[in-house]
């Protein structure tokens, strides 16, 4: 196998197990357990209706968690490895810096994504078992993941090059999700098409048939995967660029 | 012949904080000691060896090469930082497949340089053990094993030593001399102990504030700093029965046991000859050394000594 493939997926594989069995993995089991018991909650009060589940889905879980769990964890992947020195091994291999840069931001959107699919499936299934799961929701669960998944492969990497521009990422990482994704991002208006939750929400009218989501108005299906595609690239060229010409001391 | 690792004019700030000064050297083949106090551009000078960080100014050429942003040059050199940075929690062979997987090796091979890695460093029985259940020497060793995994020509090692007790220490000078001699590796090692390099090279480069303000043969330097008392700081549980033991020799100066619990600080006018009979001592009766390392308060103003009429 070529060295640097060996090196990165040694790199994916040492900071998964990081991000796992850190303790900071207990946030997301927290998540879990709260979505189960909203979404139960919410099923037994309206007999599981498909409309107001997907409506929950989408503002708990699109809107909300896929931005924050991407923030926690993108946010501090590369800070750990930074701060308690482990950084090293990786800057003194003999593998391109984009390669690990890109092994970091595997490594993430896998990890983020198995998370995503813990919190999507058990919200899914909360408010669904009691009424009923047949294969049509099942499909919605689906393409709901796949979204959901599309969600956390742009806000990881935005998150993880940010790391290396400004130094409390954590605090730029909140305002951004609670202010301009969660506020900002439902404003009427064209303002919101500055946010990303705008074309995640757009693509998702496209993907989904039921729920608000599939009345939103916003951008092509096209454009909305143009946007999210590009905006991603460019982030990690960008994430890379700064990643090679990194002092670390 | 070639040197492995020259610099020129090399200078480099962080911040407001000068690191290297306009810092000219060349080191040969074979073992070279680099000493100089805490903050003196040792690690410095290593991480800008090692593409870690950016020169600020000036030229720096490791086995020949610019070692920015190259990355295939690592393939020829192994590091081992100063700093703790192993996990606690995975195993001493879960870490070097880690570190080996890192540097391209994987499947057989990766296993038979763990083992040939761990073999050298003696820790083969503890491959299997969590990392946060070692001492710091132990820790030492794997981070040399670490750094031998692909099986560089040249090694940079700053600190090895360092935290280490005198039996462990030996035993890794013995290793790193082993590892010139036998196999050939050229190795830049860096201390703030002088018998600690002594015993390994007679060639040194002083680091002093990010200048090299001396090079050349360590008996020369050693007559310039053995004008000065060492103090030395032991940490063990028979501090008192050490403390009878040094006050036998007319080189100890004082002995002080206001520095805690179990700890002892002792100046020597001859570090030479302590660095020499304490492993004996420590070895004859038994005792165990929790920690043991030198002030660097002493080196430093024997340094900034040296530096007189040179700035």
């Amino acid at each position: 196998m070529n060295k640097d493939l060996v090196s990165m997926v040694s790199l994916i594989y040492y900071s998964m197990r990081k991000l796992f069995l850190r303790r900071r993995f207990v946030i997301c089991i927290g998540i879990v357990i709260f979505v189960i018991i909203v979404m139960f909650y919410a099923s037994i009060s309206i007999d599981g209706d498909l409309f107001f589940g997907i409506n929950l889905l989408d503002r708990l879980i699109l809107s909300f968690f896929a931005a924050l769990l991407s923030m926690i964890y993108g946010t501090t992947i590369l800070a750990e490895d930074i701060e308690d020195k482990s950084l090293v091994n990786v800057l003194t291999s003999p593998v391109h810096r984009c390669v690990s840069f890109l092994g970091y931001y595997i490594a993430l959107c896998v990890s983020v994504g198995i998370m995503m699919l813990l919190v999507t499936a058990a919200g899914f299934f909360a408010y669904f078992i009691p009424a009923g799961i047949g294969y049509r929701r099942l499909d919605i669960f689906i393409s709901f993941f796949l979204l959901t998944f599309m969600a956390t492969i742009v806000y990881t990497i935005f998150f993880l090059t940010l790391n290396l521009i400004i130094k409390r990422t954590i605090y730029f990482g909140l305002f951004y999700v609670f202010v301009w994704e969660g506020f900002v991002g439902f404003l009427p208006g064209r303002i919101r098409e500055l946010t990303l939750s705008h074309y995640i929400r757009s693509l998702g009218s496209h993907v989904l048939t039921e729920g608000d989501i599939s009345r939103y108005s916003g951008s092509s299906y096209l454009a909305s995967i143009y946007v999210l595609t590009i905006f991603t690239i460019l982030v990690l060229i960008i994430g890379c660029g700064l990643f090679w010409n990194k002092d670390f001391p | 012949m070639k040197p492995i690792l020259t610099a020129d004019n090399l200078s480099k700030w962080f911040d407001e904080v000068i690191a290297l000064n306009s810092l000219s050297v060349s080191v040969g083949r074979g073992i070279t000691g680099l000493l100089g106090p805490n903050g003196s551009g040792k690690s410095t000078l290593f991480k800008i060896a090692m593409g870690m960080v950016k020169p600020g100014r000036g030229e720096i050429r490791l086995l020949g090469q610019n070692p920015w942003s190259n990355p295939a040059l690592l393939q020829h050199v192994g590091y081992c930082p100063d700093h703790e940075y192993l996990p606690p929690d995975a195993t001493c062979r879960e870490y070097l497949k880690l570190v080996g997987g890192l540097r391209g090796l994987s499947g057989w091979s990766l296993d038979d340089r763990i083992n040939e890695a761990a073999h050298t460093l003696e820790i083969i029985k503890s491959l299997d053990r969590k990392i946060g259940d070692f001492s710091k020497g132990m820790k030492q060793r794997i981070k040399v094993a670490s750094a031998l995994l692909h099986d560089p020509p040249l090694l940079i090692l700053d600190e090895p030593l360092t935290g280490t007790d005198p039996k462990l220490r030996k035993r890794l000078i013995e290793i790193l001399l082993m590892l010139n001699k036998v196999e050939g590796k050229d190795i830049i090692v860096s201390s703030h102990v002088l018998p600690d390099i002594e015993k390994l090279t007679d060639r040194v480069v002083l680091l002093y504030k990010g200048r090299n303000i001396a090079s050349g043969k360590v008996s020369e330097i050693r007559e310039l700093l053995d004008q000065y008392p060492h103090n030395i700081v032991i940490e063990s549980p028979s501090v008192r029965k050490i403390a009878e033991e040094l006050m036998e020799y007319d080189w100890l100066y004082s002995l002080e046991f206001n520095e805690g619990p179990e700890r002892i600080l002792v100046k020597v006018s001859d570090p030479k000859s302590f660095y020499d009979i304490f492993p004996e001592i420590v070895l004859d009766n038994g005792y165990k050394i929790n920690e043991m390392y030198s002030r660097d308060e002493d080196l430093d103003s024997v340094f900034r000594y040296l530096m007189e009429g040179r700035i």
